[in-house]
């Protein structure tokens, strides 16, 4: 998708042509918008190395567990947190934002090696879900205290690896264990938007999705009442949108993860045909499915446009299937479907940015 | 609030700090506890990313009319993961001859107190031994597993291969020559300080 400043570089050209504005304003209008961030390869390959930079470190450590000594194991460990949060406090220091927070990242997936070697090397027996936690509590204070969204979707990732542990979270009658993720990732949203982080609003909006399904399951919901949470997560695709209609690009994040929810929740409500919503259900998917396609159309969003489009293609299929249709019918609309599918991409694909 | 170099820091030590008071408040736990030696089965060696390990199963073996003792999960099927939802016992130990062995376990640490002074928290899971009958003409022992949360015992790759070879067969024939050593502290947990094999004490040396 064309980032803003290109698509005003294009419009400026078009205004330019039809007289509307004049040709010397061009360069100017054009430096007061700042150049989108993107991640580019350079940037990619830094958070790629620093990962494996911190799985090297602690392979080492553990490869030469036989020739160097338990308390020397110990202080190896603790010292390469050390060194990788004093250089991201360093980095912080010297204003190089993106350093810091690549060592940060590093720092919170150091700590939870720490952990884990820390029970190794003093035989201490421990939960491996307690463990978890605690290297996502350290992540996110790390995180906090350097806004470092690299050590913000870190934290998430231990949290959700936490709640994922055998036994919880989805064993919901027999498990007493209530998921991190639950709380973890509305506060992550909320960082990921004061701190205008799309990275971090991806992660928690996948934490808020797995969250939302723990808590469909543990309260029992099911068939129509899931209706309630397709309105939760439409409302929060909904402000998704307007945070980007303000101009914050991350709100498209928020914006596609939750309406794609919201339509599964939709269709999981709907699915008992016989004794569900029936009839209305599947009109009213045809009908959403349909917004969804303007929507997505309208907003320049394909994430929102394919899944109006999926949801179309699925919403016949459902109807089709409902009413028990002969094969033939069933080619024909298939058909349909799939010229409709192929259509709108072709349509995407020439969109003008 | 104070800059983030200085909030950075003060995040690094405290958690610093958290893993060594972790480690000084488990050792002192594990050496001012209650040793008690127990029977283990089935130890295999592991290599992992993370180092070698020899993984242990506080397993003992039930012979015919030995019953299994009160409070246990009785079930013919095998126990169930370390990581098992099931509630956590008070499980009173009693020592017989060189070992311990469970003798009894209840949710209440008073109740289970009554079996045996000696309390550990953790859970039972007791198979029954089964006689000899017309369709079976073989009797099959029973076992007795405790889930301590001891279940790894970190040594080098050839200790644990040799530690595994001295494993004595499964069975109510078998003599164990390989025992965990275990300190059980005021709180009730069980915490591994080595291994006792063939009559020789390893445990790990910090230095």
């Amino acid at each position: 998708m064309a980032g803003y400043k290109e698509r005003l570089r294009r419009d400026l050209d078009r205004w330019i042509e039809a007289g509307l504005v004049p040709p010397g304003s061009r360069a100017a209008i054009l430096e007061s918008v700042p150049d989108a961030r993107r991640p580019d390869a350079a940037v990619a390959l830094v958070w790629v190395g620093a990962v494996l930079f911190g799985l090297a470190l602690v392979a080492f450590i553990a490869a030469n567990w036989e020739v160097i000594p338990r308390l020397v194991q110990f202080v190896l460990v603790l010292g390469l947190f050390a060194a990788a949060a004093a250089g991201a406090a360093w980095c912080s220091a010297k204003t190089r934002p993106n350093a810091a927070n690549v060592l940060l990242a590093l720092a919170a997936l150091l700590f939870a090696a720490a952990i884990g070697l820390t029970g190794q090397i003093f035989d201490i027996a421990g939960d491996p879900r307690t463990a978890l936690c605690a290297s996502g509590v350290v992540a996110a204070a790390l995180a906090l205290a350097g806004r470092s969204s690299g050590a913000g979707v870190a934290a998430l990732i231990f949290f959700g690896l936490g709640d994922f542990q055998a036994g919880a979270p989805f064993d919901w009658d027999s498990s007493p264990n209530v998921p991190w993720l639950l709380a973890a990732s509305p506060l992550a949203a909320a960082v990921a938007i004061r701190w205008r982080s799309a990275p971090l609003a991806h992660a928690a909006a996948v934490g808020m999705a797995i969250a939302s399904v723990w808590l469909a399951g543990k309260l029992h919901v099911k068939d129509a009442a899931l209706l309630w949470f397709t309105l939760g997560c439409a409302a929060l695709a909904i402000g998704g949108r307007w945070l980007r209609q303000r101009g914050l690009a991350f709100g498209a994040v928020f914006y596609g993860w939750f309406a794609w929810l919201a339509m599964a929740y939709f269709i999981v409500a709907g699915a008992d045909h016989e004794e569900g919503l029936g009839l209305v259900h599947r009109l009213a998917w045809l009908v959403i499915a349909g917004a969804l396609v303007a929507a997505g159309r309208h907003d320049r969003l394909g994430a929102i446009t394919v899944l109006g489009v999926l949801a179309l293609i699925g919403g016949v299929s459902a109807l089709l299937s409902d009413l028990g249709f002969g094969l033939m019918t069933a080619a024909g609309v298939f058909l349909a479907a799939s010229l409709l599918a192929a259509v709108t991409g072709l349509a995407l694909r020439r969109r003008p940015a | 609030m104070p800059a983030a170099p200085i909030r950075i820091l003060a995040v690094a030590a405290l958690a610093i700090a958290a893993l060594v008071g972790l480690a000084v408040w488990d050792g002192h736990a594990r050496a001012t506890g209650v040793e008690v030696m127990l029977r283990i089965e089935r130890v295999d060696p592991r290599a992992l990313l993370s180092g070698h390990y020899v993984a242990i199963d506080t397993t003992e073996s039930l012979a015919a009319g030995q019953a299994c003792p009160p409070g246990a999960a009785i079930s013919d099927s095998p126990p169930p993961s370390r990581n098992s939802a099931d509630s956590e016992l008070w499980i009173a130990l009693a020592r017989r001859g060189d070992h311990a062995s469970a003798v009894g376990a209840s949710r209440d640490r008073a109740a289970a107190a009554r079996f045996a002074p000696l309390l550990v928290r953790g859970r039972a899971y007791c198979r029954p031994p089964t006689a000899a009958s017309e369709g079976d003409s073989q009797a099959w022992p029973g076992a007795l597993t405790l889930r301590l949360g001891i279940d790894r015992f970190y040594a080098s790759q050839a200790e644990a291969t040799r530690i595994a070879n001295l494993l004595p067969p499964t069975g109510p024939d078998a003599t164990a020559e390989v025992s965990a050593i275990v300190s059980i502290g005021q709180d009730g947990k069980a915490r591994l300080k080595g291994l006792l094999v063939q009559g020789r004490r390893i445990e790990p040396s910090l230095l």
